[in-house]
């Protein structure tokens, strides 16, 4: 057998391994779900579509804990791959214990404007890039019982008196989230 | 003469106008360029391009397989300014979990992956409309209006620069939410395999189930004692090959129903460690994550003179129960993927109530 035999005959095998091969676990829906750093098990939310962290503008995600019992609540985002940019069981875009009644924001990143309990760190996984061009996210939570809203919003720029200065308002744009039964 | 001819003719346009279908609701549906037929995703109302604002529709695949998808807009009029079947406003064979966004134009804010040319005799949407169109209607999806020439810049670096106005517009899902993604296949046959080892006599196996609120409380414990001698090599290899499931089968109906399952996949990483472990007598199975399916611990102990003994226990949330009490007699069965399997009959339970059911082996 000839070497252009041997590897025809290896790229064939390649791409019927391809072929063969299921599709990678990947977005909001079908990555295993996460088990929070104190061991509990991770339920689905929200999803949101649309998750941006790229020039300068940041997603916050705002969850209320309307159960009658604490519980863990976190935000995982997707990039444009799919590729899931952030461990939850490592505590990044997680917030533990979140009492009842209370409030909490995973954001993106910080903002001059709007207020973060906890910001995500983006790990090298998918396009590897420090940024979310066009993203997807994944509230997750302990329990079902939580109401989120998103918002797109510029990290740069606050609110301020116009009397007092002329500088510009943040841009910011509400994120619609799909609520899983 | 040639002054009726034009009369007739604009009157038969006009005629061909009115009776055309118009705007997101009764325009037909396209054809993908790959021949894969559209359905409606969702609908959009307030799209502009017009002054210098965009509108961006970013869109998730949420389907197991891949799909085509298109962004349709039309004009106040409600027509139709872009033609999907020609790939305007179309990207095709978007893979299972992947995000991408459809714009009428670029914008130097947000990232477009395609943008659409308008087609006569649309030149610009002042006050327009949308539908997002794909071969699978399992996209989660946001549309924003955006504004096409800013870019948020630091006050620091440029105390005059503004940034740039953006709006969600509030799409609508055409069915009532994109539909939840299907349940993963269940690791269980629909009905119980036949040819499965036995228990070495009444009240040799027990099962014991607890359904609660929060799920984190649910609980699984299932211990199986076997009648006759099994090798190791009966269990197969859980390195490289062999995969476990939990089933469990009720009457209800009438005949033996699958009511959920539990996998334990073969090889794999389970923290820091191998899910599996090799034993002098078998092979252990620990998952402190619990998942996929909430399987904590499963003990394959093979024995010579007497049988074999199984030990299953699970815990929490991603356990699939639901639906206690069940209807007896319920069968329970552990199954190796292309290998033997172990079954007990459970007929009278000692509970069977909405939280808790509890029993020994006929």
């Amino acid at each position: 057998m000839t070497g252009r035999m041997v590897a025809r005959v290896g790229l064939g095998f390649f791409l019927w391994t391809l072929a063969q091969a299921g599709p990678v676990a990947a977005g909001p829906t079908d990555t295993p779900l996460p088990t929070f750093s104190d061991s509990k098990a991770a339920v689905s939310v929200y999803i949101a579509a649309g998750v941006i962290k790229n020039n300068n503008l940041e997603t916050d995600v705002i969850c209320t804990n309307i159960d009658t019992v604490p519980v863990d609540i976190g935000l995982e985002v997707f990039d444009e791959t799919g590729a899931l940019r952030n461990s939850i069981a490592a505590g990044s875009g997680a917030m533990l214990n979140v009492g009842v009644g209370k409030t909490v924001t995973v954001g993106t990143a910080g903002t001059a404007e709007l207020h973060e309990d906890q910001v995500i760190t983006l790990n090298a996984a998918g396009n590897a890039t420090t940024v979310l061009r066009n993203g997807s996210g994944r509230v997750v939570a302990t329990s079902k019982n939580l109401i989120c809203t998103a918002a797109v919003v510029d990290k740069v720029h606050t609110v301020l008196d116009p009397a007092t200065s002329s500088l510009p308002p943040p841009s910011l744009a509400q994120l619609q989230l799909v609520k899983l039964p | 003469m040639r002054l009726l001819t034009a009369i007739l003719g604009l009157g038969a346009t006009l005629g061909l106008v009115a009776t055309a279908g118009a705007g997101i609701t009764d325009t037909p549906l396209p054809t993908f360029s790959d021949g894969h037929a559209a359905q409606v995703v969702a609908l959009v109302p307030g799209v502009i391009k017009s002054d210098a604002i965009e509108t961006d529709v970013i869109c998730t695949n949420l389907a197991p397989a891949a799909v085509d998808v298109g962004f349709e807009v039309f004009d106040v009029a409600g027509v139709r300014a872009n033609r999907v079947s020609t790939g305007n406003g179309a990207l095709l064979a978007v893979a299972p979990g992947r995000t991408v966004t459809i714009a009428t134009g670029g914008t130097a804010v947000m990232h477009e992956d395609a943008t659409i040319a308008l087609e006569a005799p649309v030149t610009e949407i002042a006050n327009g409309s949308a539908r997002v169109v794909a071969t699978d209607v399992r996209l989660a999806c946001n549309a924003f209006t955006v504004d096409s020439l800013h870019t948020v810049e630091s006050p620091n670096k440029c105390s005059t620069c503004k940034p740039p106005t953006l709006a969600n517009l509030g799409l609508s899902y055409v069915a009532a939410s994109p539909p939840p993604p299907p349940p993963p296949p269940s690791p269980c046959p629909a009905t119980p395999r036949s040819g499965c080892r036995k228990p070495a006599g009444p009240g040799r196996a027990m099962v014991l189930l607890k359904d609660r609120t929060p799920d984190e409380l649910d609980t699984l414990l299932w211990k199986w004692t076997g009648a006759t001698p099994t090798a190791k090599a009966d269990f197969g290899d859980p390195f490289t090959t062999t995969g476990y499931a939990l089933c469990v089968y009720d009457h209800t109906g009438g005949t033996l129903t699958r009511r959920f399952g539990a996998a334990m996949p073969f090889g794999g990483t389970c923290g820091t460690r191998p899910c599996w472990k090799n034993t002098t007598t078998g092979y252990v199975y620990v998952d402190s994550a619990r998942t996929p399916d909430g399987v904590a611990a499963l003990t394959l102990h093979a024995a010579g003179s007497a049988g074999a003994k199984l030990i299953l226990q699970g815990k929490g949330a991603h356990l699939p129960l639901s639906g206690l009490p069940l209807t007896t007699p319920v069968t329970v069965q552990l199954s190796s993927d292309n290998g033997p399997c172990w079954s007990a009959d459970y007929s009278s339970p000692t509970l069977n109530n909405t939280g808790n059911f509890k029993a020994k082996s006929d």
